[in-house]
């Protein structure tokens, strides 16, 4: 589904993504660990097109199609998702109103009439029941006023509206109580189907616990410096980043 | 540079002598129709404005605002019809316009009463609406004597060339909660129109008065609107201005709000080429209360001005003013914010915010709050941000895939909608057709 290439990417004048592979298939659930400022966010924020980074080097595609020609919003209607680290507020801006303007952006891309108001309803509803959000939520601004945690119940919640095929999770785990996390685990888990693939950024491997990755990746210094199946996250969990780093320090 | 000066102030002064010549045309052969009762008011601004004239180019009130364009249409059109001109096209006007709440449409064209064209109310003595033109001579003179003349040049000339108004009077302990809905129509023809609005709510009175103003073509409008709050009294005052692209515009508001009272106005400016409104509010009871709202869109090379005055001279006043402003393509903008807060004002709370939205490289706010203090209890603050879309909330949107340009349109129309919706509890059907307005003008503004 998603083949990334030796990506390189710079913000501002530093050089973050520095020579980057990884490659994920249908269906699959990737996680991605690593220290602070290793350029997690950086990764997810350059497949969602984010202005303010430069790819200086490296392909990405996107089921079968180069992802980085592609402006945000064509990426969003060929199916990627992007759960912010730090949801925005954005005052005066309905819920409801955005995630209906963005699924008939995406249906006119695709030549498709405008979507049924009815049933859009009855679907925004259910997925707020399952994200046990309360129904006045849906009729706020995004996300303004909303606590840390129902930011973050909030991505999950459009992502389940939308129905993304890739959807890159940026530390969605990070701020939840215990009961939040469940909550959202298990809305991420009703998601997971055979042809949809997630990119989970975590720091914890409690989230793991909830959701099984097929694979979990180190990311440290700009690059993939190590690979796994779920053992590598307890692995990490009990003994921090140190003994990845030294692995695979390069002599010299 | 200063010979362009000198040659704005030549032409403004020209200009004032072709109306001086239009005024006397008009003393001599007064226009049938209009209230006797007006003309020794007429002579008295003729003479004030006279003796000012226009604002010159070093006049710092209009430091960012040039009225030789606006003198010089007022000219022309007055040359020719010293007082108003009947319409052809009002009804295509208001055809747009929606019928709010309570009914009540007062229509002025070209400055002129329509009553053909209005929806009144049953005559009611808690709620006087008297057209200027319908009032017999004491009723007149009472109506001017409740409002200043000649507080400044402009006011002077609306008075000097003054043919009808409207004075609403709510009574003591009545309450209108939904809008007085004043429709002041320039249709277009060369027509110096001069609006005259008088507002006088009781004590422990409400009300909701609308002043709106549509246009067509190379309109031009000197709007004057004295407004007086008597003590527990309530008045929102709604000031739309959706005149035409190439209309010139002008409003003052002049109010005095007294003990105990609290005056909410909402001033919205979306057209006009050169839009100038000076709303100057007196706090001269205790505990008064003043909430001033605003909002302007504009694009091309129109230029909006607005000036606010708060002068708090009584214990325990508050004022807030928050205006917005959304401006594209090479228009200009001018906020200028005014509080003084006079000895005795003890316990004054003033607060004022002016939000810009620049959304090209080349559009330009001059905005300029201004404190004087001449007592030491109080609490004030104040400030101005000017800036572009924020580049988070529209990577947000985008991401999520809403197109750049729908992307663009949400924020711009969540900035303004947050001053329209002041009025939304008041009157929903006001609000939405501002609403409506507002996104009509989306499309060209972001
Ligand atoms: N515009 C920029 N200019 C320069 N450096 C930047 C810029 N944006 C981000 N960085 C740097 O890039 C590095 C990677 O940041 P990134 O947000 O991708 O890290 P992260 O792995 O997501 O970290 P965390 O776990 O703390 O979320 C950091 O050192 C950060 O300071
Ligand atoms: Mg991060």
């Amino acid at each position: 589904m998603l083949n990334i290439d030796n990506l390189h990417a710079n913000a501002g004048d530093t050089e973050i993504l520095k020579g980057l592979n990884l490659s994920i298939g249908t269906g699959e659930v990737h996680a991605i660990m690593g220290p602070n400022g290793s350029g997690k966010s950086t990764l997810a924020h350059v497949l969602a097109g984010r202005d303010g980074y430069e790819v200086t080097g490296g392909t990405v595609t996107f089921l079968g199609t180069e992802l980085l020609d592609m402006l945000p919003e064509e990426r969003a209607w060929h199916g990627i998702f992007l759960g912010f680290q730090y949801p925005i507020e954005i005052p005066g801006v309905n819920n409801t109103y955005l995630l209906k303007a963005a699924l008939n952006a995406r249906q006119k891309f695709r030549g498709e009439p405008e979507i049924d108001a009815a049933q859009f309803l009855r679907v925004i509803k259910d997925k707020a029941r399952l994200m046990q959000m309360e129904q006045s939520f849906l009729n706020r601004s995004v996300n303004e006023g909303f606590s840390g945690g129902e930011k973050k119940r909030n991505e999950i919640f459009q992502m389940a509206v939308l129905e993304p095929r890739l959807a890159i999770l940026d530390e969605t785990d990070s701020g939840l109580d215990i009961d939040a996390l469940k909550i959202v685990a298990a809305g991420i888990n009703a998601l997971r189907s055979e042809d949809r693939s997630f990119l989970i950024v975590t720091h914890y491997q409690r989230l793991l616990d909830y959701i099984e990755p097929d694979f979990v990746h180190v990311l440290a210094g700009g690059r993939i410096i190590k690979s796994g199946d779920k053992s590598l996250a307890l692995e990490l969990e009990a003994k921090g980043y140190d003994w990845v780093l030294d692995e695979t320090a390069t002599p010299g | 540079m200063k010979k362009i000066i000198q040659d704005r102030d030549t032409r403004s002064a020209a200009a004032l002598t072709t109306i001086e010549a239009a005024f006397e045309k008009l003393q001599a052969e007064p226009a049938a129709g209009t209230p006797a009762w007006l003309q020794p008011a007429r002579e008295m601004a003729f003479a004030n404005l006279r003796d000012a004239g226009f604002p010159r180019v070093k006049d710092e009130d209009w430091k960012y605002t040039n009225l030789t364009g606006f003198a010089e249409r007022s000219a022309a059109y007055l040359e020719n019809q010293p007082l108003a001109v009947k319409d052809k096209t009002a009804t295509v006007l208001l055809g747009d316009l929606p019928i709010l709440e309570n009914q009540i449409r007062i229509v002025f064209v070209n400055g002129l009463y329509r009553p053909d064209l209005s929806i009144a109310v049953q005559p009611d003595f808690d709620l006087e609406l008297t057209p200027y033109s319908t009032a017999d001579s004491s009723t007149g003179k009472n109506i001017l004597h409740q409002q200043p003349i000649d507080h400044n040049v402009m006011i002077a000339l609306n008075t000097a060339f003054l043919a009808d108004g409207l004075a609403v009077r709510v009574a003591d302990n009545k309450k209108v909660g939904k809008p007085i809905h004043v429709i002041f129509i320039a249709d277009g023809q060369p027509c110096a129109a001069q609006p005259r609005l008088s507002i006088n709510v009781g004590r422990n009175a409400h009300a909701l008065v609308v002043q709106h103003h549509i246009s067509m073509g190379e309109s031009l409008t000197n709007a004057v609107t004295t407004i007086n709050c008597a003590e527990q009294s309530q008045l929102l005052f709604v000031r739309l201005q959706n005149e035409s692209e190439q209309s010139m515009h002008v409003a003052n508001q002049v109010v005095r709000v007294a003990a105990d009272s609290l005056f909410n106005s909402i001033s919205i400016d979306f057209g006009s080429q050169l839009a100038r409104n000076d709303l100057v509010v007196d706090l001269c009871g205790e505990r008064a209360q003043a909430n001033l709202y605003g909002l302007f869109m504009t694009n091309g090379q129109r230029h909006v001005d607005n000036h606010l005055r708060v002068d708090h001279h009584a214990a325990h006043t508050t004022s807030q003013e928050i205006y917005r402003g959304i401006l594209n393509d090479k228009a200009r903008g001018v906020f200028n914010g005014k509080i003084i807060v006079h000895t005795g004002a003890d316990g004054t709370d003033a607060q004022m915010s002016n939000r810009n939205l620049l959304l090209s490289e080349q559009a330009e706010i001059d905005t300029k709050p201004e404190l004087e203090i001449y007592t030491d209890d109080i609490k004030c603050a104040h400030g101005a941000t000017t800036g572009q879309l924020d580049m988070n909330s529209m990577f947000y949107l985008r991401a999520r895939g809403i197109p750049e340009a729908s992307a663009r349109m949400m924020l711009v129309s969540a900035f303004a909608q947050e001053i329209i919706d002041h009025i939304r509890s008041a009157s929903p059907a006001l609000a939405d057709y501002l609403s409506t307005q507002m996104s009509k003008q989306l499309p060209d503004i972001t």
